[in-house]
């Protein structure tokens, strides 16, 4: 069959779901919560496009012969930009000294994608510890985005149907067998919810400290940057997280002689 | 480091905690660094050179005063391919012995008999997508969940998500057991017996697809016959299932579109291993459920390259590619390739070589990569064999049990840090790539193996395992297109492999492999069990794997995450024995079978019913292998280490719970349809994102959206459409302005449960 995306034409297949086809033929579509081999779990709504003059999810939505689809209208950019404003409220960025700034963060990229400049929606932190129960991996419910991919992952991927959210908490997060944590519950540590994560909420232990541009620095030094960036980024916008190769080195000295430490450590 | 799967063929996402987590044995502070060489009790570090002299100047010796067929190969089927293929010509074309074998002889080779027999190739007949397609999915004597986790997810989902039926024979109620929707728990050692009694069954009830058979498949007569005996009330008496369970089972099957019998130890651990193996792919022949995708036999390897170790011809009888030893032609090519003349008398198994060591007739052993102290059945009668070897050289990555019994010890390179390819149970080959470099002076086992053959005489000159693979495919009609260009990064080719590339994730599209192209029906008789339980050794003993740890646990029990949550291993008692007895979990028991005798902790769970116990086999401490018996499979030698009768001696101590209650069995899981976006959407709280005015006005203003307004073709100037209100309900639900239609269509989700 044909459709039509962005005013031009193209092949579709019975059945195929619309994100694969702007995927396969386009880039830049935004996409935080899909992944291939989970299927659609709509929860992140960024990957909003006109469908036929509507909005739809295009995750979520198969392929009908003659589909108008518009992927950059404004008003599948709004939505989008919109769905994305609300993940941040979830996500404080700081991407500039995050420990997972490697560019392997789905958060950080689609800031990037989005040329995001300002946030709507403040960040609201969850009111719960971080949980380093499981001897492999962590969970750090103030990273967490609520994508759900952690869950799909675990109930229809693994299908060991550990992981769960709540949605009508007041502050819904990740929850091991309804509420433990996560040493005491069913969880099989296949890591599954690790590998999928498109941020920094469940990250291998192993990892911690190790996987961004700032793993050399000491923990007590780290952190205190991170709170200097997390009061500046919002303020001063998120171009610069989105160009980390070349941004980092500077925030790296700047920051080197803020705390003292000497410039070149990074 | 960090693990973080994608792209591999198989696996995708996929990985059980050894994969995601399990691997920093590799820098453990036990690993082996130095050759090491035995003086009297003890072992001295020595140079690679010195150990290897030795090793070369012993072997030549012993073949020299004893001939080659005193001495012994073990290929580890934890090692590439290439590893495998050298340690045979090693065998074969440096010493001159067919004495060499893998330790597929302890788990698969029944199971690979059953297809020989009946197919013609020993591999699944499939692919995993075959059995996550199937209708109808039966696991035999197996634990898949804990044994093959990744491919369980598959089955996992499909029976969650698809639809797939799901039915389970083992002994144990294990999860794909609690998941089925029919769970057989025979009588040990019978599931020949309720098989071949559904396959008369649905020849009696004229279910049996007889077009299939008339076309493809030789000897229904005599295998009608045969099956005579097996009638629904014999099954019933044998097995202990219910008739009535055994015919819907039956209907199942006649049902379903698509069988996959999925089986595993429960099945080839048997006397009958064989025999049983072989029962199932009669009745997926009957039911015409090979030459179709979405059915087939699927017998689950357990390591990760227990079916490139037999591929590789680390076996007595054959070279790679399952070519006889015996076939003259065969070995005229094998002589051409490798310039030497090969013996045409099929070597000793692993089990055959403790026997002969004991008679004194296998004096040498060379070994890489197997706990073959442990892990082959009757253990003490095998330590007691390796006490009795002349010269015993070992190669692994730790000093194992085996090592204890050594004259030369190898340190050996583990997966991370070495080159290769493995092949799967889906006959899939895939490359393995290097991520560290060799730790100190290990070396990869390819190396160390190349480097023996030379100071045997040998001129090898592997540069890399690229140059075995070439070669193995030049020998190999079965792997004949097999290369590393074709393996590149995540690329991967599922045996036969034709020359020019192509390869079969399906097999039996177009015949069988038979000279004439047709599958075979193979009569079987049924036979007791060879050791019952009786008034003094009153229980039957079960064992088989855990989860978190892989064989014995060299490797495993050095992970300290796994060790934290499963430090030990237990014995698994049912409720009814443990009051019985009075046992609690905790409780030290000690187990005593006819070879020998164990102390371990019991565990009370309903996993477990009856008179049965259930011992993981992970444990280099408590073996259970001190327990089992040195009886083996008629047909292909594998132990029968399912069919062990012990006594049971309560202890006076009492322990500490073997099994922490952080660990994953005691949890409880909370099974939903994924994550419900839609209980998200009913939050007051949800509107879809640009469904409203206002909110969006700084938004919307940003340049990089003005740009692209002007540069869009079909643009849709006007502001997006009004929602009624943050009513909650699911947005696509609504009616849209200006087009008049609801947008359910494009926004509701189908082809997966709810999400």
């Amino acid at each position: 069959m044909k459709i039509q995306i962005n005013g031009s034409s193209y092949e579709a297949s019975e059945g195929e779901r619309l994100v694969d086809v702007i995927n396969r033929v386009s880039k830049g579509l935004p996409q935080v919560c899909y992944h291939p081999q989970l299927g659609p779990i709509q929860t992140c709504d960024t990957c909003l496009v006109e469908v036929n003059g509507t909005l739809a999810r295009a995750c979520g939505t198969k392929v009908s012969a003659g589909m108008d689809v518009l992927t950059q209208s404004v008003t599948a950019q709004t939505a989008q930009r919109e769905a994305f404003d609300r993940i941040l409220g979830n996500h404080q960025l700081y991407c500039t000294v995050c420990v997972n700034n490697n560019g392997n963060c789905t958060v950080h990229n689609t800031t990037k994608l989005l040329q995001v400049e300002h946030q709507e929606t403040p960040f609201r932190s969850k009111p719960y510890e971080a949980d380093f129960s499981n001897p492999f991996y962590r969970y750090d419910p103030d990273q967490c985005i609520l994508c759900g991919r952690c869950v799909e992952a675990c109930q229809n991927f693994q299908v060991n149907e550990t992981l769960s959210i709540r949605w009508e908490d007041p502050h819904p997060r990740v929850l091991w067998d309804g509420g433990k944590t996560i040493g005491e519950s069913s969880c099989v540590s296949c890591g599954h919810c690790v590998t999928v994560c498109p941020c920094n909420a469940l990250m291998e232990k192993s990892m911690l400290g190790e996987a961004g541009y700032m793993t050399a620095v000491p923990q007590k030094a780290l952190n205190e940057m991170i709170d200097l960036v997390k009061g500046i980024e919002p303020e001063i916008g998120y171009g610069s997280s989105a160009a980390p190769r070349r941004f980092v080195p500077t925030v790296g000295l700047v920051a080197a002689s803020t705390f003292g430490l000497r410039a070149g450590t990074f | 480091m960090k693990v973080e799967p994608l792209e591999g063929p198989a696996n995708g996402i996929s990985t059980c905690v050894k994969g995601k987590f399990g691997w920093d044995y590799v820098n453990d502070k036990d690993r082996l660094t130095k050759p090491l060489i035995r003086e009297g009790d003890r072992f001295r570090e020595a140079t690679w050179e010195e150990a290897l002299e030795l090793v070369a100047t012993k072997l030549g010796q012993i073949k020299q005063a004893n001939g080659p067929d005193s001495i012994g190969f073990i290929a580890s089927s934890k090692c590439t391919n290439e590893e495998a293929c050298l340690m045979q010509k090693l065998a074969r074309a440096v010493v001159g012995t067919n004495n060499v074998d893998n330790c597929s002889r302890y788990c698969q080779s029944a199971a690979t008999m059953g297809l020989f027999r009946t197919v013609g190739y020993g591999g699944d007949s499939g692919s995993i997508k075959d059995i996550e397609r199937a209708g109808l999915v039966i696991i035999v004597g197996a634990n898949t969940a804990e044994s093959h986790p990744v491919l369980a997810t598959r089955i996992k989902q499909s029976h969650k998500l698809r639809g797939q039926k799901l039915v389970v024979a083992d002994l144990r109620k294990n999860e794909m057991a609690r998941r089925a929707d029919i769970h057989l728990q025979p009588r040990p050692g019978t599931d020949l017996v309720w098989l071949s009694a559904l396959s008369r069954y649905l020849i009696d009830r004229g279910l049996a697809k007889t077009s299939f058979i008339d076309q493809w498949v030789n000897n229904f007569a005599d295998y009608r016959k045969s099956l005579e005996p097996f009638t629904m009330e014999f099954a019933e008496e044998v097995t202990g299932i219910s008739r009535a369970t055994l015919e819907q089972v039956a209907e199942m099957i006649a049902a379903a579109d698509g069988v996959a019998v999925c089986w595993a130890m429960g099945v080839t651990q048997h006397g009958n291993g064989s025999d049983t193996s072989t029962a199932i792919s009669n009745l997926l022949l009957l039911t015409g459920n090979y030459m179709r995708p979405g059915a087939g036999a699927y017998p689950l390897r357990g390591h990760n390259n227990v079916q490139g170790a037999s591929d590789m011809g680390a076996m007595p009888d054959r070279f790679p590619g399952y070519q006889f030893v015996k076939d003259p032609e065969v070995r005229a090519r094998f002589e051409k390739g490798w310039n030497t003349s090969l013996s045409p008398i099929p070597g000793l198994d692993n089990h055959e070589m403790v026997d002969a060591i004991l008679a004194g007739k296998l004096r040498a052993m060379y070994m890489y990569g197997e706990e073959m102290s442990l892990v082959d059945s009757n253990a003490n009668l095998v330590g007691s064999a390796f006490e009795k070897l002349e010269f015993f050289v070992m190669q692994d990555i730790f000093f194992t049990d085996s090592c204890r019994f050594a004259d030369v010890v190898l340190p050996a390179s583990p997966s991370l840090e070495k080159e290769g390819t493995f092949t799967s149970t889906e006959r899939r080959i895939q490359r393995l790539y290097q991520v560290f470099e060799p730790l100190a002076d290990t070396k990869p086992d390819w190396q160390i193996i190349q480097e023996v053959a030379n100071r045997l005489g040998a001129d090898w000159n592997y540069q890399q395992p690229s140059a075995i693979m070439d070669e193995i495919a030049s020998l190999t009609p079965l792997l004949a297109g097999v290369s590393y260009d074709k393996l590149e990064g995540y690329n991967s080719l599922q045996w036969p492999v034709q020359l020019e590339g192509a390869d079969e994730p399906l097999l039996y599209t177009k015949r069988f492999n038979f000279p004439d192209g047709k599958a075979r029906f193979y009569p079987l008789q049924w036979i007791e069990p060879s050791e019952q339980v009786d008034e003094e050794f009153d229980l039957h003993l079960n064992n088989g794997r855990l989860l978190e740890h892989f064989h014995e646990g060299n490797m495993t029990y050095r992970v300290n995450g796994i060790r934290q949550k499963t430090p030990d291993n237990w014995i698994e008692i049912s409720p009814e024995l443990a009051a019985e007895r009075k046992i609690e979990t905790g409780n030290w028991v000690e187990l005593t079978s006819r070879r020998g005798r164990v102390r371990v902790r019991a565990l009370v769970t309903d996993r477990v019913q009856g008179h049965e116990l259930y011992m993981p086999m992970n444990s280099s401490e408590n073996a259970v292998n001190r327990l089992t018996s040195s009886v083996t499979d008629r047909a292909a030698h594998t132990p029968a280490y399912k069919e062990t009768a012990v006594k049971l001696k309560v202890l006076a101590e009492h322990g500490e719970p073997p099994l922490p209650r952080n660990n994953f069995r005691f949890g409880h899981p909370t099974p939903q349809n994924g994550v419900e976006v839609e209980r998200k959407w009913k939050r007051p709280d949800y509107y879809l994102p640009g469904s409203r005015n206002g909110a969006l006005e700084k938004l919307r203003k940003l340049p990089s959206l003005a740009a692209s307004r002007t540069s869009r073709n079909g643009e849709h100037s006007s502001p997006p459409p009004l929602r009624s209100g943050a009513t909650g309900t699911r947005p696509a639900s609504e009616s849209v302005e200006g087009t008049g239609e609801p947008a359910q269509t494009n926004v509701k989700p189908n082809g997966k449960n709810n999400v």
